[in-house]
């Protein structure tokens, strides 16, 4: 049946009539002549397929996807990183990256600013005059190394001839463990008048008594 | 000249064969003379352009220099020959589609001069109405889908039988009856007006 219906040739009489009646084409004179030159000369490129290659256009939407996941993870990732590449940067000493730390988010003048506040705060108060020892203890300096500046004058070593003023770098100079100061609150001035007037009146009443 | 007047004395099969078993150059050139004018009509029709159909030409013949051995005698040389044309033609077509290159008039100069060429023992005004009716079909023949397309310009301008057809395309003989009845029924629409 099928057959039938297909090789009824003479539904389309009329256009394959038209169709025969199409002029023939002819390739150029020259054609022979160019193609025997190609063959002699061994120059053998197929025009209709010198544009294939191994970048076919097929391949062209692949390529581009593992093209922009490259950029996407080695270039862009690369550069916010670019901070701590290890390459980039010199290393950094252990102390800085403790004390990072511990103290991550506070600078060191701010938080030595705050010790001192605490203790003014303390000293001034006397009720946390006991407790000024462990204040000490947050000082910037070495416990060792440090004196109390008014007990070193006050002491029998330094009213000796021997603790004048010594010249720096003679032989008899003695070594000081002194390295730095550090502030010490005035006592209050009421406190002291105070404690004037009641010396003054004990000296008063010695006078009177040996008057008397 | 006695080897040439002897060669071409011989069939396609013959003579594809003494090129492959003794490289004879005149037995190609034998080949080529043959199959260069019909294999140009059929590119041409298929395609629509000149220059690229006689380079598609050119192309198919230095493929069957080069692959002469991929030619085995179970087949008609024609046969075998006409494929190479029509797989270089549809690779043309499909990158030219790629480009959105949509040129499909016929504007080429050249084609009326050879047009005028074919009908020079016919009078001017028949030639140029002839003429003009070769642009109209040729146009109508483009606006058909190329898998039907090729197989009318093969049944029906180069008068090739449907087993011939159903080999070079690969596709059985209903499928290429169906495909011709599809293709001449779309080009019957399109020329309506001309007969």
């Amino acid at each position: 049946m099928n057959d039938k219906k297909f090789t009824d040739d003479n539904e389309f009489n009329e256009l394959k009539d038209l169709l025969k009646e199409l002029p023939k084409v002819k390739v150029p004179d020259n054609f022979e002549f160019n193609l025997m030159t190609k063959i002699q000369n061994k120059s053998f490129e197929v025009k209709s397929e010198k544009k294939k290659n191994w970048l076919t256009w097929s391949l062209t939407p692949a390529i581009a996807f593992a093209m922009s996941v490259f950029l996407i993870f080695f270039v862009f990732t690369g550069a916010e990183e670019s901070g701590d590449n290890p390459w980039n940067t010199l290393p950094r000493l252990m102390e800085e990256s403790v004390s990072e730390v511990e103290t991550p988010n506070v600078d060191k003048e701010q938080l030595a600013n705050e010790v001192v506040k605490k203790e003014i705060i303390k000293t001034s108060n006397p009720q946390n005059l006991a407790t000024s020892n462990s204040v000490k203890k947050n000082y910037p300096f070495k416990k060792k190394s440090s004196i109390n500046f008014d007990e070193y004058l006050q002491s029998d070593a330094n009213t000796s001839s021997e603790a004048g003023p010594q010249l720096a770098g003679s032989q008899n100079s003695k070594a000081s463990p002194f390295d730095g100061f550090f502030l010490r609150q005035r006592r209050d001035a009421q406190k002291r008048d105070s404690i004037k007037k009641d010396k003054d009146s004990l000296e008063q009443m010695e006078v009177s008594d040996s008057s008397k | 000249m006695t080897l040439d007047k002897k060669l071409i004395s011989l069939s396609d099969e013959e003579l594809i064969k003494e090129f492959q078993d003794n490289n004879t150059l005149e037995a190609y050139e034998i080949l080529v003379k043959r199959f260069k004018d019909p294999l140009m009509n059929f590119v041409y029709r298929f395609l629509g352009d000149r220059d690229i159909s006689t380079d598609i030409v050119q192309d198919t013949m230095i493929k069957f220099y080069l692959k002469k051995d991929s030619y085995q005698s179970i087949a008609k040389f024609s046969t075998w020959i006409y494929t190479i044309a029509g797989n270089l033609s549809k690779n043309e077509l499909k990158r030219r589609n790629r480009r959105t290159i949509l040129s499909i008039s016929n504007d080429d100069p050249d084609d009326y001069t050879l047009q005028i060429e074919d009908k020079k023992f016919v009078a001017p005004d028949r030639a140029a109405d002839n003429s003009i009716k070769g642009e109209i079909i040729q146009k109508a023949l483009l606006k058909v889908k190329p898998i039907y397309r090729e197989v009318v310009i093969l049944r029906d301008i180069e008068g090739m039988s449907y087993d011939e057809i159903s080999d070079m395309t690969d596709l059985s003989i209903g499928t290429v009856k169906s495909r011709i009845n599809r293709g001449r029924a779309h080009l019957q629409k399109l020329l309506k007006h001309i007969y």
